[in-house]
């Protein structure tokens, strides 16, 4: 009885937690189906009239293209990402107690994890045109390097828990060199955190407004999603309609990545004991 | 080792697609056609920019030209001048401070004996020359005033004031009935709605645009004091504000304030001629009016204003001669009268034929380029924000000492 | 073979090489650039500059817009680390049984993560200023009839909520795979103990949730100090710059108040605490391993 209770208590939060979480989804939903003006005067109110005219603005103003460079440059940034952090955070994992070396680097690496990135916006949009790399390869570079510090830290703390130094021993009695026993053994036991780093920076960059802003802004072809979406607002006049509808098609695609790779990320996140 | 499977599989679709965007942006390089960049910082504008652009590239097809209009254009700007990478034709606004320190750093194309400043009203361009060089080409102005809801006055037996007590006595009359006298947004980021407010009551207080800037920013270290009896006058005026504006208005963004004005709840809307398209998308049923901020005395109205499209040419570009004879178009009654015919704010081509067109705008803006209209006060400032910010917090808490050590902190890193 | 006894002897620096370049490149270097131009008083706008000395700096110290965006930073930062800690164990561990329909709630709570902070700012402004006024006059709430990111009083709990809002799908996440990480057995041979849920709960769930504790510590820290996004989407940093924080600061300064010199002065007092901080933090930890 008393079971019985505490578990409807349980779905009454639940529930309750899930309406704060609906609401700001459907007024986005709605608004996407309303016109400009209405958005505007009427913003909590059914669309009237129901209209798929920011879509099809959408599709006429050439979302493709940036919805392309978005998936493009997130594709790219995350395997880049999740080809060289990990590697250095294997090696620091592994030699930060006996050296002092690694410590120091460890700290080199982590340190810009709690630096605002207005700080040092200035010189870096003028160093990315001085190297001409004010373009799509450029912002890739850029997402790697400022994704180090709190993805490296993530793994090495995971690293030191989950996979341990005797692994590499028997590795190499078994004539496995370093390399290998990286790609063959360490690489695949650290799926879970491959999982938690892919959501956290694919998050941050399918978002990013400010970087693309100000390495791409010059050829709009190369545009990102976010970029796109916010064109729609300016100081003076903002179309709304478009905007809301852009952010439907922005959020649609990460639930759908999300979904299909829900079971992989609990369970991969489990199954690797974070013990 | 599926891992293993969809990383390699990842790698593979990143080549791919990274060769792909190589191919795109390789193909744009045609022999003989000089590109130029037009950088422009009207959002709202950008269909007909481009219609005239279309127009300007059939006429001159040795000419193509790069339209670029991003989010947060005066951000971009910034980053992109200090990195030495400055568009060919740019879209600054020449009575702001970054155009004068730019101006006067070299930055800028000295356009003093173009034939084609002839298109503009005489003296258009050199209000804003520096150093008795022009280094700007403005086209349009904007002006800031008071929209009205015209229909509804006539339904309250209401009329313009004309005077600044006329003023406060209509706000009165207002309170009166069920509506709001103001359609306002008192936060913090849409805090520059009340710039033209706050420098025009200075203007209107002091009488004029030297005589405001003479207590504000050339007033000596901590100059400026309660005790002053123009000080005084102006939190009088920004008094008028205070508790008079729609309900919530301290929490409404610049769209909610234009939407409190075109539903009629709320009958005064202090904005730009700008404000304009916004208020019409919302399809009021009302006719609209402007009328400028009343001064003391009658006859002593002023508006505030200054360019609004004004183009300069980089001193680094590469293709001055295009980038000059795109100037030149833009100066042209063909490009003007379709900018004009969508945009409304009063134009410096004196081509243009305005008769009879935006009329509900008219009470202001027919005194752009007389001596009724003050230029922005920022145009002898380093910077403007704190300036709007300070002044929604003063409407929002009423600390009049807060305000008088605000603003002095704000103009003495200037004295 | 040659190449591979050297890979094989060297590994352990080649595998850190590419990170250790791209940080130097793309973070010392402009932080180097920014140190430079914090002695001059450069506006940021031409390639003129004077050198000025330490001017900037002591005028940080009777900056009072630098103290109250301090104090907010601090204050938002600790608040958000709380409330991400607690309400993400909570709803966690909700979450972490085997009953109907609480797959679908997981997926739900994940929801928020997914939103851009410039939607979020969007959606939230209007709730703030019809949404709740609205319900606030319904039920007779004088407290709600206002809008709570206007007034001076109620803006920094306003900001926090929607920062938890979306800052605890992701925690929820993390604590989740940390419960779920402990054996069946072990909270069954609890129950027939007769430990209670207190019980359970601080000595058998949270000696498994602390290294989802120090990563989820570690992240609601990082987004507390560089918090931006969503406040500028939402306040602006206002009312009577309540809830500026040190990021849209320096932002501030830089690009709309044309102080480049002075913000950079500013950003390199922040990345000085910020060394001692990390310093100290690492020291306190080590002793907790030892």
């Amino acid at each position: 009885m008393e079971q019985k209770k505490t578990n409807i208590l349980h779905y009454v939060i639940l529930g309750i937690g899930f309406c704060l979480i609906f609401i700001p989804l459907y007024l986005t939903v709605m608004s996407s189906f309303k016109e400009t003006g209405q958005i505007t005067g009427d913003f909590f109110g059914l669309p009237n009239p129901f209209t798929f005219d920011n879509f099809q603005r959408l599709m006429n103003d050439g979302i493709g293209q940036y919805f392309m460079n978005s998936t493009v440059i997130s594709i790219a940034a995350i395997t880049l990402i999740t080809l060289f952090v990990p590697m250095a955070a294997f090696s620091i994992a592994r030699n930060i107690s006996n050296n002092k070396a690694f410590a120091l680097m460890y700290g080199f690496l982590t340190l810009g994890i709690f630096v605002p990135f207005q700080v040092i916006m200035i010189p870096i949009t003028s160093m990315m045109t001085k190297f001409g790399l004010s373009n799509i390869p450029g912002l890739i570079i850029l997402y790697l390097a400022y994704a180090v510090p709190q993805t490296l830290f993530l793994y090495v703390g995971y690293i030191k828990l989950a996979i341990p130094v005797e692994l590499d021993e028997a590795a190499a009695i078994d004539g496995c060199g370093k390399f290998k026993m990286y790609f063959k053994i360490a690489f695949p036991l650290m799926k879970p955190m491959h999982a938690t780093t892919l959501i956290i920076n694919g998050l941050w960059i399918w978002n990013d407004f400010l970087l693309p802003l100000l390495i791409l802004n010059k050829d709009d072809s190369n545009w990102t999603l976010p970029l796109f979406q916010y064109n729609y607002q300016g100081q003076y006049f903002s179309d709304f309609g478009p905007s809301f509808a852009s952010y439907v098609v922005g959020i649609s695609v990460i639930l759908i990545v999300y979904l299909i790779f829900q079971k992989h990320i609990i369970s991969g996140m489990t199954n690797g004991a974070v013990k | 080792m599926r891992t293993k499977k969809v990383f390699g599989t990842m790698v593979v679709v990143t080549t791919l697609a990274l060769s792909l965007i190589g191919c795109g942006s390789a193909s744009s390089s045609a022999s003989d056609v000089t590109e130029i960049e037009f950088f422009s910082q009207k959002k709202e504008m950008q269909t007909t920019l481009n219609e005239i652009i279309k127009d300007f590239e059939a006429l001159h097809p040795e000419i193509k030209v790069k339209f670029t209009n991003v989010p947060d254009p005066g951000v971009v700007l910034k980053t992109r001048i200090a990195s030495g990478d400055a568009p060919d034709v740019i879209n600054v606004f020449p009575q702001n401070a970054d155009f004068q320190e730019w101006a006067k750093a070299g930055m800028f194309e000295d356009l003093t004996d173009e034939s084609y400043l002839s298109n503009l009203t005489v003296g258009a361009a050199e209000s804003y020359a520096i150093e008795d060089k022009v280094y700007s080409v403005p086209l349009t102005s904007n002006a800031w005033g008071f929209f009205y809801n015209k229909t509804a006055f006539e339904e309250l037996g209401l009329v313009v004031p004309r005077t600044w007590s006329e003023f406060e006595t209509l706000v009165k009359t207002i309170q009166g009935t069920d509506k709001a006298p103001f359609a306002a947004s008192l936060t913090t980021a849409d805090a520059w709605t009340l710039n033209g407010y706050h420098q025009l009551a200075w203007a209107t207080v002091t009488g004029g645009f030297s005589q405001a800037n003479d207590a504000l920013v050339r007033s000596g270290k901590d100059g400026i004091s309660l005790a002053n009896e123009d000080m005084k006058q102006v939190i009088e005026r920004l008094d008028l504000l205070r508790g008079t504006a729609q309900k919530n208005a301290n929490g409404a963004t610049y769209n909610d304030a234009v939407a409190a004005f075109a539903s009629g709840n709320a009958l005064i809307f202090p904005n730009g001629t700008w404000a304009l398209p916004a208020v019409q998308s919302q399809n009021p049923d009302f006719e609209i009016g402007m009328f400028p901020f009343p001064g003391i005395n009658e006859g002593e109205e002023m508006t505030v204003g200054a360019a609004d499209l004004a183009l300069s040419i980089s001193a680094n570009s590469k293709e001055k001669e295009a980038a000059q004879t795109f100037v030149e178009y833009m100066t042209s009654k063909d490009a003007m009268q379709k900018y004009y015919d969508v945009d409304g704010s009063p134009t410096s081509v004196t081509a243009v034929d305005t008769d009879g067109k935006f009329e509900e705008m008219a009470g202001v803006t027919d005194l752009v380029f007389t001596e009724k209209q003050i230029i922005w006060l920022q145009k002898e400032w380093t910077s403007e924000e704190t300036f709007h910010h300070l002044t929604v917090d003063y409407v929002n808490n009423a600390d009049q000492q807060q305000l008088v050590d605000k603003l002095n902190a704000f103009f003495n890193t200037m004295k | 073979m040659k190449l591979k006894e050297f890979f094989n002897k060297k590994w352990a620096y080649l595998f850190v090489l590419v990170p250790i370049l791209l940080q130097i490149i793309f973070f010392y270097l402009p932080m180097l650039e920014g140190f430079f131009y914090s002695f001059t008083d450069w506006t940021g706008l031409t390639p003129n500059y004077e050198f000025i000395g330490m001017t900037n700096y002591a005028n940080i110290l009777s900056d009072q817009k630098f103290m109250k965006s301090i104090g907010f930073t601090l204050t938002f930062t600790t608040a958000l680390i709380i409330g991400e800690i607690v309400i993400g164990i909570l709803v966690a561990r909700l979450l972490n049984r085997k009953a109907k329909g609480v797959s679908f709630f997981r997926t739900a709570y994940f929801f928020p993560a997914v939103l851009s902070t410039v939607t979020l700012g969007l959606i939230f402004k209007q709730v703030f200023n019809y949404g709740l006024p609205q319900i606030g006059e319904l039920l007779n709430i004088e407290f709600l009839q206002q809008n709570l990111i206007a007034n001076e009083q109620t803006v920094f709990w306003g900001v926090l909520f929607v920062a938890l809002w979306q800052g605890v799908a992701m925690p929820i996440i993390i604590f989740l795979a940390g419960l779920q990480s402990i054996p069946d057995d072990i909270m069954e041979a609890a129950s027939i103990d007769g430990a209670n849920n207190r019980q359970k709960f601080w000595h058998i769930e949270l000696p498994y949730l602390l290294p989802s504790l120090s990563m989820v510590f570690i992240m609601a820290l990082k987004s507390g100090l560089t918090a931006f996004d969503l406040i500028y989407a939402l306040t602006g940093g206002g009312p009577n710059n309540e809830t500026t924080t040190l990021g849209l600061l320096v932002y501030d300064y830089a690009f709309k108040n044309n102080q480049y010199g002075y913000a950079n002065a500013i950003a390199v007092v922040l990345f000085i605490i910020i060394v001692v901080v990390s310093v100290i933090q690492i020291r306190v930890s080590k002793r907790f391993e030892a």
